[in-house]
């Protein structure tokens, strides 16, 4: 077994310390805002107080006379390039609807002028000087009263493209349908059940912020808390009709992102004012601003009808989607789409239907969100499944048990269904669901919290409820990833690549693949992400394909580096090539003898055949092996109040093999914490004219330390033979559980099933009282 | 130089004030405007670690010790901080001296995108400071004002404990 | 950023703070903990008095009163051991229960008292304490009760004409029977649902004396004398803290004037009622 294949390892799977945490422990790290740059102006942009609104007119005159105040732009001072905010490949698959400073106010929070001063105050007197003149239109804030003939056009703008139905506000639609019988004919039960999800934001620690400046040479140097630096070049350089060459995007440190940064939003409004002034300019949002006007997760309305017969096997499955966008098409296809692709080959229904619509509003715009589209699918299905089970007199977890795919098995949907486009077909390549499933129930103590719970009385009613989950790892024949490393005379490596490290340790992972193939330790590999002059091309981090695309790529950069030391140390060594490995970094030859790395670096540079022992390589993969995972979790539901306390919950998460598992496991922890808050608590409001009312911290909650209810992560090791070293993703795929796994412990705790989240205590207690003489609550089924 | 009575006036000349605070243990003469947050200058004086994740007292990304007092730099004027003592995390450890809780921190894999840590290592640092034996419910109650979005908690309150125990176990338990 | 600030004060006892303010009336402004005053001044103030160096941080006892001094920190309270001995430890709960680690490290029992926000923690359970707060104008002394000082009118005038010395709570308040519970989204959320304190004196297992306390509800915490009615005299037990229950969310009820968007706290501010009363009687 060569390297490439090897199973027992020495750096990866092994728990390597993040490569920056001390950096960052020590405050030393640096984020874009960490730098100080002379003359730095300070950008500022003027958001509609209005939901619809034409704007007949902008007087920005009184603006420019603020003493300090160098520039004061709106549409009218742009190229008028529509284009879509959406950092994806190219062509991306939303619609260009999209101006950088708008000509139109579609949602309160729309951007309309933006000012660049030498202080913020000046910026802001600036922002209260500019007269607009409205002309309030009708809005509409309902995603199915959107769709409805007469309803409020929201682009009606001619120059947009690859919007599906304008008069309808359809930003983006899809269907599709494989039918082996009549539907429903085999079917003894059929379950029809509508499902509505909320709004939600990322909630990244560090709000968007871009700073833009020219550099010695008149380049335009964009530094960035960006998830996409490529896309971001490739958007601004489209969108401000600069040639693409002329800028430079550099990546920091990242304070999270977690697909809000997937979104090219103040790069091109930053550079725009660093173009006018040509001067150093920051923009940044406040958390207010970030709230009202950055991205958030698109609420869906879902239906669901699913056949099932008796022996439990699942025979139809109609899904049903409507994606509220908000005022912009970001992500509109592929978030729907996604709702699809990850929950219907799930459990391969034999007669399978989506019909999916992305719907336009005058509210804040959908983006990318960590499970994209899967979390709001699943909340759907994974409520069904107990729907159905019960139905059925089925035990829940076996009824899943029946129905799961498996390894060696394809699904029909994956052809039919990639992420804006036709998919791939595949078959899945590692399946941990079984064991995802046994070393859930046993380490939460399934059987036993079950049995505890069957004989309750009083108040507060404790209840179980589970969810098994699957996602992707990174969009076939579209995500592609680069990588090149670097030999240097200490024997140390530079690995250059645009895999973008937003927080998630990706260059730790990365740099544990590259160590692993090159026998050496990751503190011998210095790592460089991303800064589109330095690093190669990668579609950047999204789509839960860091570890699996780009790591592909590093390890395949790592090889061709490592045949070329293998080269040089067989001269040294005077051996073949083959007889020679790479270990504890050295350079081992069959004799017993070694050199060092330093000494075959220092023999290519200055000996024998001149040259710098270099690796570079590309992947795209032409398979999304999905992680799985199980989710089991005990809530107790305070019948006189409606609170719902999450007892426990344990997840337990199929990665293949885990690069890092302390990594891995943070990566599970977080995305579970997120969901668990978005479950119970997290949800955007908006009052009759379309404004958030709730745009603070201290207003939408997202969970503390002393809000997190106990919960444990479980890695389930697998090997995914297209994956680097078995890998497989693990980010998102966490946060699609405790939606649903709550719902169906609610429901086994007091007989209420929510089709609504968060649970607050208010819509718990109400569910109770509209129930109370329906069902005496029982539990223990 | 310790807190005393009688801080008196400062008043503002042509809307700068000049104050005298003892940061990371250095007496420092700083000229800040007059309505400026402690946040904001300590960031301009190159304390890059404090961090801005709200700037309206409710994430603690801005953390500092005043006076061994965990609090939010973005809800104190600056001139506040006039005579007192302000421990930002520069303060507390570097990456070549690493403090015990910073590395409590990096070993038990506390630090994901890492904005909320150096706030966070210093709510610890107060806490044990305070409580040198907490027990997990303290751990979590200690860190409730730091919000993270990527990490879950999980691992930061292992990072608590495991600090504390060396700290007890370290010379002189520092 | 205030650019209209012209200067900073750091007065060394409230007398000396409160001439000050009177001095310079709406061209000043106090701050204490600061935690969240300082986000929204008026353009009019031109001096910051900076209370910090107040020596009022005691927490004491004496024969007449428990008197805690209106600059200990929230955190402090909680950590007093005094506090956790004085009328069921209700105080020290109530403090814990608020916000989180950061708030309470900065908030002080003055400025949650002086600003009484609906959801802080501090004015429900003095009030149910029948506490007092005492102030000063820089010129004379003066005792405020709970009760009067929550009222608009006069809480508008703290900070800017009275600066808060001490909170006194009357000494036989150490031996009530005290309970508080807080409903709120979770658990470190800075608003509430309801904030519920009650406060019992028993005499031979019945209720000689009732507080009823409802905070987050209303613009100010309000004390439920319908409630309280409802158990004077009545043996200490469930049917008591039932008929508690029904009073109280029935008297609320009608203070929120049937808002349909206070019914669900009104309904379960019943419920934190009879639970709190049920555990005061157990003690």
């Amino acid at each position: 077994m060569g390297v490439a294949d090897k199973r027992v390892f020495t750096v990866v799977n092994h728990r390597v310390d993040k490569i920056d945490a001390l950096a960052l422990a020590c405050g030393t790290a640096q984020f874009t805002d960490d730098v100080d740059i002379r003359g730095l102006l300070v950008g500022r942009i003027l958001f509609s107080p209005y939901a619809h609104a034409r704007i007949k007119s902008i007087d920005t005159r009184a603006a420019k006379k603020v003493p300090g105040v160098l520039a004061v732009l709106t549409h009218e001072d742009l190229p008028r390039v529509r284009h879509t905010t959406a950092g994806q490949g190219y062509p991306e698959p939303s619609p260009y609807d999209t101006l950088v400073l708008s000509e139109k106010a579609r949602y309160v929070g729309d951007r309309i002028a933006a000012v660049a001063a030498e202080t913020a105050e000046a910026a802001e007197e600036a922002l209260s000087k500019i007269k607009v003149d409205y002309e309030v239109l009708p809005a509409v804030f309902d995603t199915m009263a959107a769709m409805k003939d007469g309803a409020p056009v929201i682009h009606d703008e001619e120059d947009s493209k690859n919007i599906p139905d304008v008069q309808h506000n359809i930003c983006a639609k899809f269907d599709f349908e494989v039918k082996e019988n009549e539907w429903f004919s085999e079917a003894d039960i059929v379950i029809d059940q509508w499902y509505k999800t909320q709004w939600a934001q990322h909630c990244a620690l560090e709000p968007h912020i871009a700073i833009t400046y020219f550099d010695g040479d008149g380049r335009l140097v964009i530094r960035t808390s960006t998830q996409v630096p490529f896309h971001c070049r490739r958007i601004t350089a489209r969108v401000l009709q600069l040639p693409l060459k002329s800028i430079r995007v550099i990546k920091p440190r990242i304070g999270g992102g977690f697909g809000s940064k997937q979104e090219v939003l103040l790069e091109p409004v930053c550079a725009a004012l660093t173009l006018a002034t040509r001067r150093p300019v920051k923009l940044e949002f406040s958390r207010k601003e970030t709230f009202i006007s950055s991205r958030t997760r698109h609420p869906f309305v879902l239906r669901l009808k699913t056949g099932a017969k008796k022996d439990g096997t699942i025979t139809d499955a109609h899904m049903e989607v409507y994606c509220d966008n908000g005022a912009y098409g970001a992500h509109s296809l592929t978030v729907m789409m996604c709702s699809g692709s990850h929950t219907l080959p799930m459990y391969q229904a034999k007669n399978s239907r989506f019909i999916g619509r992305s719907v336009y509003t005058n509210l804040p715009v959908g983006g990318a969100y960590r499970g994209f589209g899967a979390t709001q699918g699943f909340f759907a299905w994974e409520s069904q499944m107990d729907m159905m089970a019960e139905g059925l007199g089925l035990d829940p977890i076996e009824f899943r048990r029946k129905n799961y795919i498996r390894s060696g098995e394809g699904s029909p949907v994956f052809k039919a269904m990639g992420e804006g486009r036709e998919g791939i077909e595949q078959k899945i390549g590692s399946c941990g669901m079984d064991a995802c499933i046994d070393k859930g129930m046993e380490a939460f103590g399934w059987r036993e919290r079950k049995k505890r719970n069957a004989k309750q009385t009083g108040v507060k009613r404790r209840g179980l409820g589970c969810a098994c989950l699957m996602q992707g790892s990174g969009i076939p024949e579209v995500d592609m990833a680069a990588a090149s490393i670097k030999m240097n005379e200490d024997g140390s490596f530079n690995l250059h690549m645009g895999a973008t490290d937003l927080g998630t340790g990706s260059d730790t992972v990365l740099a544990q693949i590259a160590a692993e193939v090159l026998g050496i330790s990751v503190k011998d590999i210095i790592v460089l992400s991303s800064d589109t002059d330095l690093t190669p091309f990668d579609v950047g981090a999204y789509a839960s394909s860091t570890t699996f695309i780009s790591g592909n790529a590093v390890k395949k950069a790592a090889l061709h580096a490592r045949e070329q030391i293998l080269k040089v140390a067989a001269r040294i060594l005077d051996e073949d090539p083959e007889d020679v490995d790479l270990k504890d970094g050295k350079a081992v030859g069959k004799s017993g003898r070694s050199c060092s790395l330093s000494e075959v670096a220092n023999t290519a540079f200055y000996y024998h055949d001149q040259h710098q022992i270099m690796g570079v390589a590309s992947h795209t993969a032409t398979s999304s092996p999905p992680p799985f995972a199980a989710h089991f979790t005990e809530v107790e539901v305070d019948t006189e109040t409606g609170q719902v306390e999450v007892l426990s919950y344990v997840s337990t998460v199929d990665c293949g093999t885990a690069i890092n598992p302390t990594l891995a496991e943070g990566q599970n922890d977080g995305a579970v914490l997120n969901g668990l808050s978005y479950a119970l608590t997290e949800e955007m409001r908006f009052n009759a004219a379309g404004a958030m009312v709730n745009s603070s911290f201290r207003n939408y909650k997202i969970y503390s330390a002393g809000d997190a209810p106990p919960f444990q992560t479980i890695l389930i090791p697998t090997y995914e033979p297209d994956g680097p070293f078995g890998a497989k993703s693990v980010s998102e795929i966490g946060i699609n559980g405790p939606q649903p796994a709550i719902a169906n412990a609610i429901y086994d705790a007091v007989g209420v099933r929510l089709f609504a989240p968060p649970f607050t205590p208010e819509k718990v207690l109400a569910a109770l009282q509209a129930t109370k003489k329906k069902r005496v609550p029982t539990s223990g089924r | 130089m310790a807190k005393t009575k009688g801080r008196g006036v400062l008043k503002a000349v042509d809307g700068v004030i000049a104050i005298t605070v003892n940061i990371n243990g250095r007496d420092q003469a700083l000229k800040v405007v007059s309505g400026e947050y402690l946040l904001d200058t300590l960031r301009r004086e190159g304390y890059k670690g404090v961090k801005k994740g709200c700037d309206n007292g409710d994430c603690g990304t801005c953390t500092v010790l005043l006076d061994g007092r965990p609090v939010l730099a973005c809800m104190m004027f600056a001139a506040q901080a006039h005579g007192r003592r302000v421990l930002t995390i520069e303060g507390l450890g570097t990456p070549d001296r690493p403090h015990p809780i910073q590395q409590a921190f990096v070993e038990s894999g506390a630090v994901q995108c890492g904005f909320c840590i150096p706030g966070m290592v210093l709510a610890t640092k107060a806490l044990l400071d305070e409580n040198p034996d907490p027990d997990e419910p303290a751990a979590r109650r200690a860190l409730d004002g730091n919000l993270c979005r990527c990490t879950g908690y999980v691992k930061q309150i292992e990072a608590v404990l495991l600090a504390a125990k060396r700290i007890k176990a370290s010379p002189g338990g520092k | 950023m205030k650019n209209n600030i012209k200067q900073f004060c750091f007065p060394t006892s409230a007398k000396e703070a409160a001439s000050l303010i009177n001095r310079l009336k709406s061209k000043a402004v106090v701050v204490a903990g600061g935690t969240r005053l300082s986000r929204a001044l008026l353009p009019t103030v031109e001096t910051v008095v900076d209370l910090a160096d107040l020596p009022l941080k005691h927490i004491a006892a004496d024969k007449k009163w428990l008197r805690i001094g209106a600059l200990c920190s929230v955190a402090e309270l909680e950590k007093s051991s005094l506090l956790g001995k004085w009328a069921c430890g209700v105080i020290v709960k109530a403090a814990s229960h608020w916000s989180n680690a950061l708030a309470r490290s900065m908030g002080t029992v003055g400025g949650n008292v002086a600003r009484a926000h609906p959801h802080n923690n501090l004015p429900p359970v003095f009030l149910a304490l029948d506490a007092v707060a005492v102030c000063t104008d820089g010129r004379r002394e003066i005792i405020i009760p709970f009760a009067q000082l929550l009222e608009p009118g006069l809480m508008r005038e703290l900070g800017t004409r009275y600066i808060v010395i001490e909170v006194r709570v009357p000494a036989e308040t150490r031996t009530w029977s005290c309970a508080c519970a807080r409903l709120v989204l979770t658990k470190t959320s800075w608003e509430a649902y309801t904030n519920c304190v009650v406060a019992v004196e028993q005499e031979d297992g019945a209720v000689r004396r009732a507080s009823v306390v409802i905070g987050s509800v209303l613009p100010r915490a309000v004390r439920l004398g319908k409630a309280e009615a409802a158990l004077i005299g009545r043996s200490c037990g469930e049917a008591a803290a039932c008929a508690a229950e029904t009073a109280a969310a029935a008297e609320l009820q009608s203070l929120t004037t049937g808002a349909p968007a206070k019914a669900y706290a009104c309904r379960t501010s019943g419920v934190m009622v009879r639970r709190c009363l049920i555990e005061a009687f157990n003690r």
